[in-house]
């Protein structure tokens, strides 16, 4: 072998060698996305708009099943849009989203929780009392609901991720309990001037779009849901 | 030299869900964000795949017969999933750390070159033979089965993919099903474990006969121990009274086969309750189309891949010619599938995998989006210069 060619031939092991070496030293950060909306690029605050745009859209939306049960809706001549509603059959896609151009009340009004759960989480870690005083009042409604609808439902375990695959069916009783002190605990942060001020609260009068970030305006909402609850249970 | 570094990858729940924005939003100068429906874990372990492979090599009669033996066995651990999480936990679907499987197989191949040879004829032979079946393990939380879509379960102790299916409420004495006083059943809500939805054997065969230029190469393959399902393509064709299922009965009102029906104490023998409903009133409503064990077929078929003959016209016409040698042929591909009776549907080859309507790692679905299998034929000329 030529002197030449063993001397290319060090050189290019040695290249390989650093190469390797410093390559154990790179790090390589291929775990944040630069692209997707992450926690970190998303306000929590910016949340809240949305979960009470769904809040809106499942209660005016959701309910065909029931409509077709209570008589509000009937089909039309020989048009039978409503089959599974009128035959009881439930399957595990009942109501299949789209299906009848109805959501799934079960699946809409937990994924909904799970935006004001987050919003709320934020919230209470940023001191921002508002925001988790609306949280607090419309996850009680969106439980109400879902208790009035299905009786039994997960709710002390539910909206836990993977912490708690299986949550445990709760109570409709206990359930109601909880919602009390619940709108309770929103109804005294709403009274705390401070908690409830716009200064803890930034952007609250925009992204509520219910209230205009209006604390006593909030109070009603929470009494009036506390009697409808009381009604409830008459 | 070798360098090895152990990665971990760290994603984790909390800080890093990717938001996605809310329906109608922006609103004027309001933003709004969904909270994900999938959860990320907090830590990835890596996957590890051990295989362990055991083969044997061996020739007789100076090469005339070869064959090839392998045993393997692939263990995978730590398998990444997307699971489907129940609505009450706030999300829909979290990828997790979430499976281990065996993968185990017999794979042989046996070559007979040639198996014939009388002066200028002969006859090769390549067989191939493969077993491969599967076991899972173990799954997330000693939760027994998991649904991956299109019917797809991984069942824990069961091969790798299992339809889970809806059927008819069946008598747990005798085993059939269950009709009313209007002779009609009712769809079992709870799902129950059918067939595999991959094969366990496949079998191929390549014959070669060869005389002085003129061959002709036959490739065959089998496949089975595996079903399909055709709900999709079957409830369409049922809907418009065009399949061979919806006519069996001759549209009339029938009595359901193997049925029991209730009376007043105990189950006997249905013979003469006829149903009710037996018109599209039947065939296109969801007693029918939701049973979706109506469309279980078996997935076995036999293929006659390809047929190709060819003849090369001997090279010394060419001898001092520029024109080196000259090839002509024909092909078919696709020229034969034979089907079991039980699937009256479709090539059991086409499945959801990879269409649009239903992508993930499905198989065994037949949609109704499937294109028909096609067959080719095929005419060439080779020139040599």
């Amino acid at each position: 072998m030529k002197m030449n060619n063993i001397k290319r031939i060090t050189l290019a092991l040695s290249t390989a060698l650093v190469v390797a070496g410093t390559g154990c030293k790179v790090d390589y950060d291929i775990n944040s996305s630069t692209e997707d909306l992450t926690a970190g690029a998303v306000d929590y605050k910016t949340v809240l708009p949305t979960a009470i745009n769904n809040s809106a859209r499942i209660i005016a939306a959701d309910w065909k099943f029931l409509q077709s049960w209570m008589g509000y809706w009937a089909r039309s001549g020989s048009y039978q849009n409503v089959a599974d509603e009128e035959t009881y059959n439930f399957t595990n896609d009942f109501p299949a989203a789209g299906g009848n151009g109805a959501g799934n009340p079960w699946n809409d009004l937990y994924y909904n929780s799970s935006n004001y759960n987050y919003v709320q989480k934020n919230a209470v870690s940023n001191g921002a009392g508002m925001y988790e005083a609306i949280c607090r009042i419309m996850k009680a409604q969106n439980f109400q609901i879902l208790t009035d609808v299905y009786g039994d439902v997960p709710y002390f375990e539910a909206l836990k991720g993977n912490d708690v695959r299986t949550p445990k069916y709760d109570k409709g009783e206990d359930i109601y309990n909880d919602l009390f002190r619940q709108l309770d605990t929103a109804i005294a942060i709403l009274h705390d001037a401070d908690a409830s001020s716009a200064a803890k609260n930034p952007d609250i009068s925009r992204n509520d779009l219910v209230f205009k970030g209006d604390p006593a305006k909030w109070i009603k909402f929470a009494n009036t849901l506390k009697l409808a609850y009381a009604g409830a249970l008459l | 030299m070798l360098f090895l570094k152990q990665v971990t990858f760290h994603l984790d729940a909390q800080e890093a869900p990717f938001f996605t924005i809310g329906t109608f939003f922006p609103f004027g100068s309001t933003l709004g964000y969904n909270l994900p429906t999938s959860q990320y874990i907090r830590q990835f372990q890596p996957e590890f795949v051990v295989n362990k492979e055991i083969g044997i090599e061996m020739g007789f009669l100076k090469n005339r017969i070869n064959l090839e033996a392998t045993y393997y066995q692939q263990r995978n651990t730590d398998q990444v999933l997307n699971l489907s999480l129940a609505n009450s936990t706030g999300f829909t679907s979290s990828k997790l750390n979430a499976a281990d499987f065996t993968n185990t197989g017999l794979e042989l191949d046996l070559k007979l070159t040639p198996l014939v040879k009388i002066g200028d004829f002969n006859v090769d032979v390549k067989a191939n033979y493969t077993y491969q079946t599967s076991k899972v393990n173990r799954l997330v939380d000693g939760v027994s089965n998991l649904g991956l879509g299109n019917f797809n379960y991984v069942v824990v102790g069961e091969p790798v993919y299992k339809f889970r299916l809806n059927g008819y409420k069946r008598d747990s004495a005798t085993g059939k099903v269950i009709v009313g006083a209007d002779g009609m059943p009712e769809i079992d809500p709870n799902l129950n474990t059918y067939g595999n939805t991959l094969p366990n054997n496949i079998f191929g065969l390549t014959i070669n006969l060869n005389y002085k230029g003129l061959t002709l190469t036959a490739v065959g393959e089998y496949r089975g121990g595996n079903q399909i399902v055709a709900d999709q393509l079957g409830s369409f064709l049922d809907d418009n009274g065009i399949s061979a299922r919806s006519a069996q009965y001759g549209r009339r009102a029938f009595v359901w086969p193997n049925s029991v029906i209730f009376d007043g104490t105990k189950y006997v023998e249905n013979t003469n309750v006829y149903t009710t409903l037996y018109n599209r009133e039947f065939w296109n409503t969801e007693l029918n189309t939701d049973a979706t064990t109506n469309y279980l077929a078996s997935g076995a078929f036999w293929k006659l891949r390809e047929v190709s003959l060819t003849y090369e016209f001997p090279s010394k016409l060419f001898k001092g010619n520029t024109l080196k040698g000259v090839t002509v042929g024909i092909s078919g591909r696709n020229l034969m599938t034979w089907l079991p009776k039980s699937n009256q549907w479709t090539d059991p080859e086409f499945s959801a995998n990879g269409n649009n309507a239903f992508t993930g790692n499905a198989q065994g679905r037949s949609t109704a989006y499937n294109l028909p299998p096609t067959r080719i034929f095929g005419a060439n000329v080779i020139f040599q210069f």
